[in-house]
């Protein structure tokens, strides 16, 4: 790949996983971001994080399909991405493939939320050219490892942490040339009008310092999310869970990964979206990530891997599943969380005799 | 004796006043110069009035400008092509005043969303001067950059005049606790980013190079200047001391000069713009 740097990766790598399928749009990482980051003058339209409805919601508007048809078609061979990324098609003068998006690309933050189709009342339809399927795609930045936003600044405003891979803005360099904002496919670099400079996540850098999740992690009700460090195909280990998730069983998966960024958030595609949707966005492993999880009832590991999912405000750098208990540990070896491995059920009568009252099933 | 009435008191007094109103109407002589003089000023410099009447009296240099096509990011598409040029000095400040025709004033920043813009460029010191394209490595430059958003006082007022008003809680915190939140709500001012903060408070930075991408604020820097936007045209006026040009331009002697213009509707930003293929020759009067 033609990357306008030398590649450097970072001493380690933060990562975050994702389980689409768990997701409920409910937007509290995004408000848990907003109000730790982003509530001042010039950020009013800035969502680092961010939770739009698939395939019809985008923030900024069309962002994804944009980017993809700006690349044109290209070819996978097997699992193996045999097209251009954003590097390598580059127009004549410009630094990355890239464009812009307007103001008002900014102004539906949750456009096409829970928009689906289907039949209306009373057998009347409403027939519109779409399928009978939604999903909830919550994005922060990649944290790319071959960033688009930092190849495309001029002035080398941007860099990336060699401690943790977090890449940064550097608020004093920047120069507000919207560069960023047009390189980085994701649309994850937002310009603010009023310090004239562009600003974006900054993975919670101070938490992660202290060995805990970024706010949009800790603050996931729908223990969507879990966040540890990802390592080289090669250094993979088997007690790491992103590691584990990624590299072993290939069932989380980078998002547009044939745009070339290298990112760094893994998602576990939903199960209810046709394969060709899911192989655009997640690439070729898509379809075998569904089938594995549909079965990971059946598998110990999984089970207790999935249920180590929003179970602590720690990064968690090594986990064990035994006798239906996962165990998480820190990077000192420190014992984080350990929870069982199948949730138990607790069926509560429907009327309390010792209180006198009935319980309503509000779900 | 035969009198007219051409020859009657009042059509004398209207003949004169006809001929001073002609005089006062006929546009001054403006001399043109392939380089730029720098005049000493008679009086005090109008650095904050781009429209004074001193102006009238220096020559005019006017400048071509073509698009950066060296180095990506590239103008795209041709922008301002030409900017013309007036300077005065007073011994202790040098002021440049731009002009240049741009039918619409972009004076806003925002998401793609584009001020317009000007800088002037010296070579930092005496001896020949360093590549015209920012200098290069061990051959700095110093940069006057005027944008015409930083004459703009409340940017989103100005981007959303409808917009309701909204509270920011950092901006009615204090003491300790202001910093912390400006740290994170507002970092670019807490780094006092020149975008946001600039000395004397003026729309005009000034700032060194030594090559593309290496424009550093220089934070001691003394500017001032203004733009004013009237008749579909800019003028600006970019001043420093000469103390601050280190020798590139002083009384009596020869030096150099380059100039870029930026487009804001045309989305002309940072490397995007038109500029000096070469040094023009700096005369500053003695
Ligand atoms: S997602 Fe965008 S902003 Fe984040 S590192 Fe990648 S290219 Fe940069
Ligand atoms: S907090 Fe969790 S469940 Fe709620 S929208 Fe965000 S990712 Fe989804």
């Amino acid at each position: 790949m033609e990357y306008p740097y030398e590649g450097s990766r970072p001493r380690r790598q933060f990562a975050g996983l994702f389980d689409i399928n768990k997701c409920i749009a409910c937007q509290t990482c995004s408000l848990a971001c907003k109000t730790t980051w982003t509530s001042g003058r010039g950020q009013e339209y800035m969502f680092w994080n961010n939770v739009e409805s698939k395939p019809r919601g985008f923030y900024p508007l069309g962002y994804d399909v944009n980017i993809l048809n700006l690349l044109g078609e290209q070819a996978w061979s097997g699992q193996r991405y045999e097209g251009r990324t954003i590097f390598e098609a580059v127009p004549e003068g410009e630094r990355v493939l890239g464009w812009r998006p307007a103001e008002e690309d900014y102004a539906h933050p949750n456009l096409g939320e829970d928009e689906i189709h289907g039949s209306i009342e009373r057998g009347k339809a409403l027939s519109l050219p779409q399928e009978n399927w939604m999903f909830y795609l919550m994005r922060t930045c990649n944290h790319c490892t071959y960033p688009g936003c930092l190849a495309s600044c001029p002035r080398g405003s941007i860099y990336k942490r060699a401690e943790d891979g977090v890449v940064l803005i550097d608020q004093e360099r920047c120069r507000g040339y919207q560069e960023c904002v047009r390189g980085c496919p994701y649309k994850k670099v937002y310009f603010n009008p009023c310090t004239g400079t562009s600003e974006k996540c900054v993975g919670c850098y101070p938490k992660m310092e202290q060995g805990e999740v970024s706010q949009c992690f800790a603050a996931c009700i729908g223990k969507v999310r879990l966040q540890g460090w990802v390592s080289q195909p090669a250094q993979a280990r088997e007690d790491n869970p992103v590691d584990y998730l990624v590299h072993v069983r290939k069932m989380a998966l980078p998002y547009m990964p044939q745009l070339g960024t290298e990112p760094n958030m893994f998602y576990v595609p939903p199960i209810h979206v046709p394969d060709a949707f899911l192989v655009q966005l997640f690439g070729p492993n898509a379809p075998a990530a569904v089938r594995q999880y549909r079965e990971a009832k059946d598998d110990p590991v999984l089970r207790g891997l999935f249920a180590l999912f929003g179970s602590t405000d720690k990064i968690i750098s090594r986990f064990q599943v035994a006798n239906e208990v996962a165990v998480a540990w820190d990077d000192q070896g420190r014992e984080l969380v350990r929870v069982p491995a199948r949730e138990p059920v607790f069926t509560r009568p429907a009327v309390d005799r010792l209180y006198q009252i009935r319980r309503q099933n509000t779900t | 004796m035969s009198t007219t009435d051409d020859n009657t008191l009042p059509r004398r007094a209207a003949l004169a006043l006809a001929a001073v109103a002609a005089a006062a109407c006929r546009p001054k002589r403006v001399l043109h110069l392939d380089h730029v003089l720098v005049k000493r000023a008679a009086g005090a410099l109008p650095l904050k009035d781009p429209g004074a009447e001193a102006w009238a009296d220096a020559p005019e240099h006017e400048a071509t400008l073509s698009a950066q096509r060296v180095a990506p990011p590239m103008l795209q598409e041709p922008g301002i092509p030409k900017v013309r040029v007036r300077g005065l000095h007073d011994g202790t400040w040098l002021a440049l005043r731009l002009e240049w025709d741009d039918r619409s004033k972009s004076a806003l920043y925002g998401p793609s969303i584009f001020p317009d813009a000007a800088a002037v460029q010296f070579p930092r010191g005496e001896g020949a001067a360093p590549s015209v394209m920012m200098g290069h490595p061990g051959g700095p430059v110093r940069i006057l950059y005027w944008k015409a958003a930083w004459q703009t006082d409340d940017m989103l007022t100005a981007l959303h005049p409808n917009r309701p008003p909204t509270h920011y809680p950092y901006e009615v915190a204090t003491g300790e606790h202001r910093a912390t939140m400006e740290r994170e709500y507002a970092p670019a001012r807490f780094v006092h980013n020149p975008n946001v903060e600039r000395p004397n408070n003026a729309p005009v930075l000034l700032a060194e190079a030594e090559m593309f991408g290496s424009l550093t604020a220089l934070p001691d820097g003394r500017t001032d200047g203004k733009g004013v936007h009237e008749n579909g045209r800019w003028r600006v006026v970019l001043a420093t001391t000469l103390e601050m040009l280190q020798g590139s331009a002083r009384p009596g002697r020869d030096g150099s000069v380059a100039f870029a213009v930026w487009d804001g509707a045309g989305k002309n930003a940072g490397a995007r713009k038109m500029r000096s293929d070469n040094w023009a020759r700096l005369v500053v009067e003695a």
